[in-house]
């Protein structure tokens, strides 16, 4: 029997206060919204510009779960095929549970492992920026560390 | 040689929302992960005077005496993290488009200094005849643009006007900020990169972003996944932010740079010191005719202009 192929794509969430201020600042707010609120959002904007059958392509082996949510790091998996429909649609999701968010599709994968590896380069990288950013702050490294190091793994089935 | 700086935003504009800078702008599509940008200066053939209008000046409008002149903006190492990361320093390049209805805008262009200042040249073409007639004069611009407005009842594209552009190094625009804003623009773009699709293949493609805001720019990554909507295979799509804008940039060096003219000189005593001692350059007497200029076209030849001694040496003739 031939595998079921799929795509892991590993998205950020912004929030679109962040991204209008002018200033610089190192964003660590999770998102006020689940997997789910993220996983409706996409498929109601797969809906808008594919319609009917572009929802209904990518129902089947789609799943979204929050890897990180300090850093509102996202992985959203989809079959191989439709996961072309999901892709065009990132970009043009703006609003998760009327929350402005500006997607930034960071890595797309075959497989979890080498997002995996991704996603722990990141965050490392991150973990760096927000040491540096506050370091004028009273914050406690270890729990800062723990909240952005913290990656959950999606189910691969 | 021109080295490759992609990913490529060659549309930012100027006169973005009022709640955010051109510099704010660039510093987001940096951080996307974009190593050239352009910033694009916006004017229309309307706005420039015509003879009647300088004299009727109680004509109150938004009438321009010159073209602006190319906005500068200057970046330090603290603007691009990510880029400054991996030793690497933006482009930033300027762009001038021009919406035209007819050629007389080439009237105001070629008699201003300050618009062949800008890198990039695009044009924004209202309709069919209008671009016909653009392509046989003999001006040259680098970049063709529209408004998802003119979509419908603007330019009726054929493969062979398409194909006329693609010979003259002209790279097609789609902005994807329009798909953003609004849905109804949003369907004229596409139905715009479809045609580009169909009398076209799609070749010579850009996509750029026209944000106004910081919001509605995207990373490389998600632009090229927009190839899917437009009609682009994804080789294309990733194209069309990374090497087409690369030849974009070349064209438009090669444009203002003109036609090249070679002088073919005889080595003798007094012009022995200009030889370059570059090895591997050999250079046998005789072989060359002195003062032999290719003419120009379009030059006129008087008497006394063509050299009697400059006859074209047939190959193995020392």
């Amino acid at each position: 029997m031939v595998r079921f192929k799929k795509r892991y794509f590993v998205v950020e969430f912004e929030r679109a206060q962040h991204v209008n201020q002018s200033k610089e600042h190192f964003d660590l707010e999770p998102l006020n919204s689940k997997d789910i609120d993220i996983a409706n959002a996409v498929k109601d904007k797969v809906q808008e510009l594919h319609g009917d059958f572009g929802r209904a392509s990518i129902s089947v082996g789609f799943k979204v779960i929050y890897a990180n949510t300090t850093t509102r790091l996202v992985i959203i998996r989809t079959r191989h095929g439709p996961h072309r429909l999901v892709a065009s649609a990132l970009p043009f999701v703006t609003k998760i549970r009327a929350e402005g968010v500006v997607g930034q599709l960071l890595y797309t994968g075959a497989t979890i492992k080498h997002c995996q590896l991704f996603m722990v380069r990141r965050q490392t990288r991150q973990l760096e920026m927000a040491k540096k950013w506050l370091a004028n702050k009273k914050m406690d490294q270890e729990k800062l560390k723990e909240n952005i190091m913290d990656i959950r793994q999606i189910d691969p089935c | 040689m021109i080295p490759i700086t992609s990913p490529y935003d060659l549309n930012i504009p100027m006169t973005c929302s009022p709640h955010t800078t051109p510099l704010v702008m660039v510093r987001r599509a940096l951080a996307l992960g974009y190593q050239t940008i352009a910033l694009n200066t916006e004017v229309s053939q309307n706005q420039f005077l015509t003879r009647k209008q300088a004299k009727d000046k109680a004509k109150n409008g938004d009438f321009l005496a010159d073209f602006p002149a190319p906005p500068t903006l200057s970046l330090t190492s603290e603007d691009y993290p990510l880029l400054a990361s991996r030793g690497l320093t933006p482009t930033i390049l300027t762009r001038l488009t021009i919406s035209i209805t007819n050629n007389d805008f080439m009237i105001h262009y070629n008699k201003s200094s300050i618009a062949k200042q800008y890198d990039l040249l695009a044009i924004n073409v209202s309709s069919s005849p209008c671009l016909s007639s653009l392509l046989k004069s003999s001006f040259r611009w680098d970049i063709l643009s529209f408004t998802p407005s003119s979509v419908i009842g603007g330019v009726r594209w054929t493969r062979k006007l398409y194909y006329e552009c693609v010979e003259k190094n002209v790279y097609f625009e789609l902005q994807y900020s329009p798909l953003i804003r609004d849905s109804l623009d949003r369907r004229r773009v596409i139905s715009h990169a479809h045609t580009y699709h169909s009398v076209g293949k799609s070749r010579n493609i850009i996509f750029t972003s026209e944000a106004r805001s910081p919001l509605e720019l995207r990373s490389p990554a998600d632009v090229a996944n927009l190839a899917w909507i437009m009609g682009l295979t994804e080789n294309q799509g990733k194209e069309a932010v990374g090497v087409k804008g690369w030849g974009v940039h070349k064209a438009a060096i090669g444009r203002r740079m003109g036609p090249f003219q070679v002088r073919v000189e005889k080595i003798g005593d007094e012009n022995f010191d200009k030889v370059p001692s570059t090895p591997g350059e050999s250079e046998e007497e005789g072989d060359r005719d002195e003062d032999c200029e290719p003419s120009t076209p379009g030059e006129s030849e008087e008497e006394g202009d063509r050299d009697e001694d400059c006859e074209p040496s047939t190959p193995g003739e020392s």
